[in-house]
């Protein structure tokens, strides 16, 4: 069971009010949310990075349906990129914590999985806080 | 028969491309009754300065002139210096117009520079690659005001004839934005660098407040070498584009920023609130 | 800084030079976000938030295979892109994606 302090440090750096556990059907809700903003982050990612046709040919070999799945993602990313792949995982990450206001920081070392699981926290919290 | 009504505002676009022949040597806006305002559009290869404070839709109707250009068969080019100009794209969507989609096609460009790359390109070398490549017979510059920062004063007025009549000698219909704090007084002065006398039209885009609600104004001030509609229209920023309405008949001293009613109408209102009680 | 001449380059090697790096990734991204940008190193370095030491040496990288072009504007080297080049380039690298079968793919 989860134990709440009276305040909560945000991954976008703020000091917030503790959120209130979501229902299941909110919870559905945020999952769909931040599923939905992943997959067309990816899209313009790939597409600003490597043109429309080629995001045609990795659409087509099923990349954007296993954006929701780090692993899976990462895993295909690299049969087609090799070091490539960190190149376009970090493009994906930088545009979307700009959508969702997380700083991002070139620096730091980069986790991919983890840089996700952080986006989907804040955007958790967000739909608590509405 | 009756010949058809003209549609209002920017819906009324195919209307108006078949008056484009019959208007003669105009460059159209697309925008119908600024288009009657102007009495048929631009002169050719004039440059139009549109002035307004920041938020006034000025990017709004360059950009629309430049999309119902390209719709008419004639290229354009939007210079911009902002930093962001994706943000353009973007904007541009929101009312329809594909931007990307016309660059693909050879027809359009976006250019973002910095102001004294422009500066520095005295000899146009900055633009003469997408010249080549578009052939473009209208141009927007957002905005001459960006100029103002990487010069002097006195050397603004130099720079911008400068850029001016490189974009005359290329037969180039341009529209310079400029970013006036405010527009006042009945003078035609909307710079205060003297710019207003090196362009051929001006036309003044100006918020108002009015019965506690923010409207938008436009008029135009000057135009040489054609008659104009001097009246003040009212005009909105719509899904689709700019669109003008009527004239503010009912009010005076818009442009000074005080506005009230003219004294018949005030009259009219004393005499329709005496009725009202009388009854 | 030069456009060399060199041997056609396959998709693959077109692609690892591509995504070379996080800043060529970054470079990539703003000049196909904003093909019309012409701008000094110091302008574009500035546009994705680095320095331009950082970001010299991948431009050149990105001069060296075509995807940008320089020219020169009164004292100023200027860079943009190139869009036919670019165009060829992501051709030649879609090409190569077709043959590659990726994980899990039947």
């Amino acid at each position: 069971m989860r134990v709440r302090d009276s305040s909560w440090t945000s991954p976008r750096g703020n000091v917030e009010s503790v959120p209130r556990p979501l229902s299941s059907d909110q919870r559905f809700a945020a999952e769909n949310a931040f599923s939905s903003v992943l997959v067309s982050t990816v899209r313009e990612a790939v597409g600003d990075a490597l043109g429309r046709n080629v995001l045609e040919i990795l659409t087509s070999k099923g990349l954007l349906d296993a954006s929701n799945d780090s692993k899976e993602f990462d895993s295909k990313l690299q049969s087609l990129f090799g070091n490539g792949a960190a190149v376009l995982e970090r493009i994906v990450v930088k545009d979307l914590n700009r959508k969702l206001g997380i700083p991002y920081d070139s620096e730091a070392s980069f986790d991919y999985e983890k840089s996700l699981e952080t986006a989907k926290e804040v955007c958790f919290v967000e739909s608590r806080l509405k | 028969m009756t010949a058809p009504r003209p549609k209002a505002g920017a819906s009324g676009f195919d209307q108006l491309f078949s008056s484009k022949v019959e208007g003669g040597l105009r460059v159209k806006t697309g925008i119908v009754e600024l288009d009657e305002m102007l009495r048929g559009g631009f002169m050719p290869g004039d440059a139009v300065m549109v002035a307004g404070s920041a938020g006034s839709g000025k990017t709004t109707l360059g950009l629309q002139y430049l999309f119902n250009g390209v719709r008419l068969g004639e290229p354009g080019i939007y210079v911009t210096f902002e930093e962001l100009p994706d943000q353009i794209y973007r904007d541009a969507n929101n009312f329809g117009w594909n931007l990307r989609k016309m660059e693909e096609e050879g027809k359009f460009r976006v250019i973002c520079t910095s102001p004294s790359l422009m500066l520095e390109s005295g000899d146009g070398s900055l633009l003469e690659d997408v010249f080549r490549e578009v052939q473009p017979q209208r141009l927007v510059i957002d905005s001459l005001s960006h100029l103002e920062m990487f010069v002097k004063k006195d050397d603004m007025r130099m720079e911008a004839y400068r850029m001016i009549s490189y974009l005359k000698t290329r037969g180039i219909s341009s529209i310079q934005l400029w970013e006036s704090p405010q527009i006042s007084g009945g003078s035609f002065s909307v710079t205060d660098v003297g710019l207003s006398f090196l362009v051929d039209c001006i036309v003044a885009l100006k918020p108002v407040e009015i019965e506690s609600s923010m409207r938008k104004a436009l008029v135009i001030l000057k135009m040489r070498g054609s008659d104009h509609d001097k009246r003040l229209r009212e005009f909105e920023i719509t899904p689709a584009g700019i669109k003008i309405e009527s004239a503010f008949t009912n009010y005076e001293g818009i442009i000074s920023g005080s506005p009230r009613k003219v004294a018949s109408e005030k009259f009219m209102e004393m005499f329709r609130g005496a009725s009202e009680k009388r009854k | 800084m030069f456009r060399g001449e060199q041997a056609e380059m396959s998709g693959s090697e077109i692609l690892s030079t591509l995504l070379g790096s996080e800043v060529r990734g970054d470079l990539l991204v703003l000049f196909h976000r904003n093909p019309g940008l012409i701008d000094t190193v110091d302008g574009v370095a500035r546009r994705i938030g680095r320095t331009t030491v950082a970001v010299i040496s991948e431009v050149r990288e990105l001069l060296e295979l075509g995807v940008l072009r320089q020219k020169r504007i009164g004292a100023f080297e200027v860079v943009s892109l190139d869009r036919a080049k670019d165009r060829e380039l992501l051709e030649s690298v879609a090409n190569h994606l077709k043959t590659v079968r990726i994980s899990g793919e039947k």
